[in-house]
């Protein structure tokens, strides 16, 4: 799908400390995920919370190994370059599926923007209408996020993600049950981001996720299981066909 | 022994406590004089704050600063009129009013309307995710919430103590006047700026600065360190709130053994 091979983001024998924040831990996770490239990976349903996204975002404490975005490890960089770093990365928050209450939900969708670029205020809004509009709402909603209804709250989610073109995509959605319409737009706006060589990381348990083919994932792998390595989906094929000859 | 050993303990805690908040405090400094970081969003933040600690506590300024000034500008006009030295009212204001009453009253009105304002905001945004939400966004919560709210409680600190200044005066000169004590505008006005020195604006300076910076870290660190559940929040936002009121004492006396030394 994509001819660039920058690798975006790369796990090497990561393992996470234990924290209150998290459900599990990830134990010896090694892979990599290029340009364009989805990786789906499914998490215990009744383990929810799961420290995949921190730890590829450097939140997450390591107790050994170590995760590189764009060529970077996150523990050599310093807390400036770091911030700066997370400012492209887009992502769909699930468990933790927060909004700074004290801000307009238009406030909140263009935030990461409005921190870290100096693009004008009516360049990203026009950008932020267009994308909620994407996702089935009719423009980007002035209330706060406890007035909104959730499904325009998820809509506005999957807008926030999207916002500044991020080179990579975390969808965490585990147990955050998106309505069948919202997640229909989101594949379909994944898609196209991965057309534009964005990398996606998306953990998700839901059974359409994963039996979709929409998605098209380049790689699948199971969080649950120590040693996380993705599954080359191409490769896996090759050899299911070399077998079927 | 044991009584000993825990006021040991607690001294110990005590200066770590301190040393903390004195480091994220020197941390702040550091930060709040770099352009880079003052992006529009932290500048949003900090106009919210001046907007909410320092235009919305204009009214209770004037109105305190409008009592504290008739009380003791009239009762500095009487007595010193009995002891016929009405030639040091202006000395005797400015130390009663700027040096002391100006600084330690507007901290005093910009700790009990935002010192519990912020340390629940804080608490309420960690224990929401909020917090971690902004972090996963490239957004420090340094840089974010804590550094616009020292300088935006600093800087209306002393924009509210030189407003008391002002008002206090100027009230405490026109009750004064109603009552037949009053002197030439000019006379008084001399007697005020005379007496007025570099000091006691680095007096006044320093008790409404470095209390309100110091209220906003203790309060952001209180806020930012609860746990898990809704019951550290009332706990976190009283002890914000005292400790806020005892930081600003020390501070104050401090500053005046400092000026009189």
């Amino acid at each position: 799908m994509a001819n660039d091979d920058r690798t975006i983001l790369a796990f090497d024998a990561v393992t996470t400390a234990a924290d209150v924040l998290y459900d599990a831990r990830i134990i010896g996770a090694t892979f990599a995920l290029r340009a364009g490239e989805l990786a789906l990976i499914r998490f215990d349903p009744h383990a929810p919370r799961s420290p995949l996204p921190d730890a590829a975002m450097g939140l997450a404490e390591l107790s050994g190994g170590a995760v590189q975005i764009l060529g970077q490890s996150w523990e050599a960089l310093s807390p400036r370059a770091s911030c700066r770093l997370r400012g492209r990365i887009g992502r769909l928050f699930g468990m933790q599926d927060a909004w700074v209450d004290h801000l307009d939900i238009d406030e909140n969708v263009t935030l990461r923007l409005r921190h870290h670029t100096r693009r004008r205020l009516s360049v990203i809004d026009r950008e932020a209408n267009e994308l909620s509009r994407a996702f089935g709402l009719p423009g980007l909603p002035t209330i706060r996020p406890a007035t909104a209804e959730p499904r325009d709250l998820q809509r506005a989610a999957c807008a926030r993600m999207l916002m500044g073109s991020p080179q990579l995509l975390i969808i965490d959605e585990p147990a955050s049950g998106l309505y069948s319409d919202v997640l229909a737009a989101l594949m379909r706006e994944v898609a196209v981001a991965r057309r534009r060589h964005v990398a996606v990381l998306w953990i998700s348990a839901d059974p359409i996720v994963w039996t979709d083919d929409s998605i098209a994932p380049t790689f699948r792998g199971d969080a649950g299981e120590p040693g996380l390595a993705l599954m080359d989906l191409a490769k896996t094929a090759t050899l299911a066909g070399l077998t079927a000859g | 022994m044991k009584p000993v050993t825990s006021l040991g303990s607690t001294i110990v805690l005590r200066l770590r406590d301190l040393q903390y908040l004195l480091s994220v405090l020197v941390a702040i400094a550091l930060l709040a004089v770099q352009p880079r970081y003052w992006p529009r969003t932290v500048r949003n933040v900090l106009a919210r704050q001046i907007l909410f600690t320092g235009v919305e506590a204009l009214g209770l300024i004037f109105a305190v600063a409008s009592v504290a000034g008739i009380s003791v500008v009239l009762q500095a006009q009487v007595w010193l009129g009995k002891v016929g030295r009405r030639d040091l009212l202006g000395p005797l204001l400015v130390v009663v009013v700027v040096r002391e009453f100006a600084p330690v009253l507007a901290s005093l009105v910009v700790i009990i309307r935002s010192a519990s304002a912020v340390a629940s905001e804080m608490a309420n945004m960690q224990l929401a995710g909020e917090v971690r939400l902004l972090d996963a966004q490239g957004l420090d919560p340094l840089v974010y919430l804590v550094m616009p709210r020292v300088v935006g409680l600093s800087v209306c600190a002393f924009g509210l103590s030189i407003l008391f200044v002002v008002v206090s005066l100027v009230s405490g000169y026109l009750f004064v006047t109603l009552l037949g004590h009053a002197i030439r505008p000019r006379d008084f006005a001399d007697s005020v700026f005379g007496a007025l020195g570099p000091v006691d604006m680095l007096n006044l300076l320093g008790k409404s600065v470095i209390p309100a910076a110091l209220t906003a870290v203790i309060c952001c660190t209180e806020g930012l360190s609860v746990g898990a559940g809704g019951t550290e929040i009332p706990r976190a936002t009283s002890r914000g709130l005292a400790r806020s009121v005892v930081a600003m004492f020390v501070v104050a006396g401090a500053i005046s053994v400092v000026t009189y030394l």
